[in-house]
């Protein structure tokens, strides 16, 4: 199947996992009184004021607010992923070695997301939870593990740039298409506009 | 701040407008044509280019709103920039060598240009035109009150000079950000922009340091603190919550790759191939720049909690009360002159691009050619939009300031992805694709805005409509027939 394609169908399955987190009400919320009678709903689930320093907001309860919706959640973040990688493979024109170390950096990458909501499930039950190198496990995978593991994209780019993104067949043939523009825009007896050759 | 401090403070900001001012004056006489205004003669070398990326990347919000973010929800904000090599990734993969061979081969000066090129379409051009220009007024105006604020408050602690009012402020600022871009447009620009991305990343790794050394007990003792007050401040969704937070992961990685004032970059190197080397300049520059980012605004909220500091008045306090109580005199001057850099190497961007839009790209969308006179123009546009600006964020509702700053990633983001990032690396994507994510991501945009859309879980409108822009992209070029491509555009695409 085509990339295009493939991407195609990664962003409406993202639209879908978008829409089942709207249709799911989000909690935990409070039924409070309306300034025009009844009832507001108010929702705390994205942060409350901080009770002693109300210049900072408070997470309130974690459990409460991430345990019905953390594998959607995971859902939602894998699949950006996938689509911010299927964007990345197509930038590179040809199927090749760039392409395959994208996937398994996409790999990497996703496995490192895993690790960090599967311990952030586990970080939701512990009462005093560890530390590792002084952060908590699921930012500990986030800072030490997939914020560094972002460079191989990088390093894949630097490596196997001359072999797979822009080969010194593609700059020589890159050159002729300049030349052959420019004779033909030379010859012409008024440029035209782009769009117009 | 007590009277020596200040005066450091004020000697770096000093010397660094200076700085700005003289390479406006040297910039003057290697600007001589429109190509020159706004493409730099496309010839900027790797680290020029490397640092520009990234320090018109970072912006002021970078140094005071991003602490401010994670000082009021802990790590949620990582997601703006933990995210950023990621980020520059996608850029350099979509578009480094795309764009800069499509530059060459049309000699095009604005990324418009190069829209219109590759669609067949006047149309097309006009509406990224005007994309970018609503996107520039918002952006613009928000960099600009930022540096008056901030040069307020350094003058203010000096204690031999009067009350300095933020018209004034607005006037110096202006008046130096106005000289060097109108005299020597984007070469100035940029060449102001790698002094201060190296500012930015000097200034970004001494904080971090300082800011480990300010709280009891390191960063364990910060940590501790932390956690014991609210666990969720330092789990990788903060605050905000997982669906909050992860909605800022491909609008801010994927986004990217549509920022105008990044993108539009990679028309000026030198070479096609050296994106090969200014990709690690870029995304290491950022990486650093990102522990000022989330070091500064954990400590203040671990120092206040501890009560090694009393609680800020607002969360864009975070940065500036760091570095008054502290951090050394010394560092406080580099850290502001680097803030000031990075505010104004994000807002001469905007100008340039502004300027692009005014003289060349709406003129040629609607009348077949550009204004006679170019560069001059140019110039006049680049006084105009930076004094209306100015005018607009002293004189309108601060709301709609905000209004539009907010406006300006999701926007760029939402209709320049698709279009630009997606339609130069794929031949099947069509016209009327391009011109519907862009109408697409302005109305969704503006409409969460302007009539305070709440969407669930916190999931941010620039997710929305990157989301809905970029579907209907592919869907509507998968439901078309293939468009024509004009042949040299064509096989610049196959390389």
């Amino acid at each position: 199947m085509k990339l295009p394609v493939v991407l195609f169908g990664l962003l409406v399955a993202l639209c879908v996992v978008t829409n089942l987190a709207f249709l799911t009400e989000e909690v935990p919320f409070d039924d409070l009184p309306a300034p025009n009678g009844g009832l507001e709903r108010i929702y705390n689930g994205h942060g409350i004021t901080h009770p002693r320093f109300p210049s900072m907001n408070h997470g309130g309860d974690g459990p409460a607010r991430h345990r019905p919706m953390l594998w959607l959640g995971w859902t939602f973040g894998l699949l950006q992923l996938a689509i911010i990688v299927g964007c990345l493979m197509l930038g590179v024109k040809r199927a090749g070695p760039v392409r395959l170390w994208l996937g398994g950096s996409g790999v990497v990458l996703g496995g490192l997301f895993t690790m960090m909501v599967l311990t952030y499930s586990g970080y939701l039950a512990d009462e005093t939870p560890e530390l590792f190198m002084s952060l908590p496990a699921p930012t500990a995978w986030f800072l030490y593990g997939f914020w560094p593991a972002e460079f191989l994209v990088v390093l894949l780019y630097v490596l196997l740039f001359s072999r797979s993104i822009a080969t010194p067949d593609d700059m020589e043939r890159f050159r002729e298409i300049v030349a052959a523009r420019r004779a033909q825009t030379d010859h012409s007896p008024q440029p035209g506009p782009p769009g117009s050759s | 701040m007590d009277d020596s401090r200040s005066l450091v403070t004020l000697a770096f900001v000093v010397v660094y407008l200076l700085m700005c001012v003289g390479v406006g004056v040297w910039a003057l006489r290697r600007t001589k044509s429109p190509r020159d205004f706004f493409m730099a003669g496309r010839d900027l070398g790797v680290m020029v280019t490397g640092l520009a990326l990234f320090s018109s990347q970072m912006s002021g919000f970078g140094f005071v709103g991003g602490p401010g973010l994670v000082y009021r929800m802990g790590l949620s904000s990582s997601w703006m920039t933990v995210i950023g090599p990621l980020g520059f990734c996608c850029s350099f993969y979509l578009l480094a060598t795309r764009l800069r061979m499509i530059a060459e081969l049309r000699d095009t000066i604005s990324l418009p240009d190069a829209v219109a090129a590759r669609y067949r379409s006047e149309r097309a051009r006009l509406l990224t035109a005007v994309a970018i220009l609503l996107g520039v007024l918002g952006y613009l105006g928000t960099q600009i009150l930022a540096m008056a604020t901030v040069l307020r408050d350094v003058l203010n602690n000096v204690s031999f000079i009067p009350e300095v009012s933020i018209l004034t402020c607005m006037v110096i600022a202006c008046a130096v950000l106005v000289f060097y871009c109108v005299t020597g447009g984007i070469v100035a620009s940029v060449y102001t922009d790698l002094v201060q991305g190296a500012i930015m990343i000097v200034a970004a790794v001494f904080v971090f340091f300082a800011a480990l050394g300010a709280v009891d007990g390191g960063l364990i003792g910060l940590v501790t603190t932390l956690v014991e007050d609210d666990p969720e401040v330092v789990s990788p969704w903060g605050t905000f919550g997982m669906m909050g937070s992860l909605s800022w992961f491909v609008v801010f990685v994927l986004g990217s790759a549509g920022q105008p004032h990044v993108i539009t970059k990679f028309m000026m190197n030198r070479r096609v191939e050296d994106a090969r080397r200014t990709l690690p300049v870029s995304a290491g520059g950022y990486m650093l720049c990102s522990l000022l980012w989330l070091s500064i605004g954990l400590a203040m909220r671990a120092l206040v909690i501890q009560g090694g500091h009393p609680e800020l008045a607002s969360p864009d306090e975070a940065a500036p009360q760091f570095l008054q109580f502290h951090a050394s005199p010394m560092l406080a001057g580099i850290v502001f002159a680097g803030l000031f850099a990075a505010i104004m190497s994000t807002a001469d961007s905007f100008l340039n691009l502004g300027a692009a839009a005014v003289v060349h790209d709406i003129p040629r969308a609607l009348y077949g050619r550009s204004l006679s006179n170019e560069l001059f123009w140019a110039r006049v546009a680049t006084v105009v939009l930076a004094v209306g600006s100015a005018v607009f964020v002293l004189y309108s509702r601060q709301d709609l300031v905000a209004l539009l700053g907010a406006f300006g990633w999701g926007t760029f983001a939402a209709a320049l992805v698709p279009t630009v990032a997606i339609g130069f690396n794929w031949k099947r994507a069509t016209a009327t694709a391009a011109n519907a994510a862009i109408v697409t991501s302005l109305i969704v945009n503006f409409g969460i805005e302007v009539f305070g859309l709440a969407i669930p879980y916190g999931i941010t409108g620039g997710f929305v409509a990157l989301l809905l822009s970029t579907t209907l992209f592919f869907g509507i070029s998968l439901a078309s027939p293939s468009p024509t491509i004009d042949p040299d555009i064509e096989a610049v695409m196959d390389l």
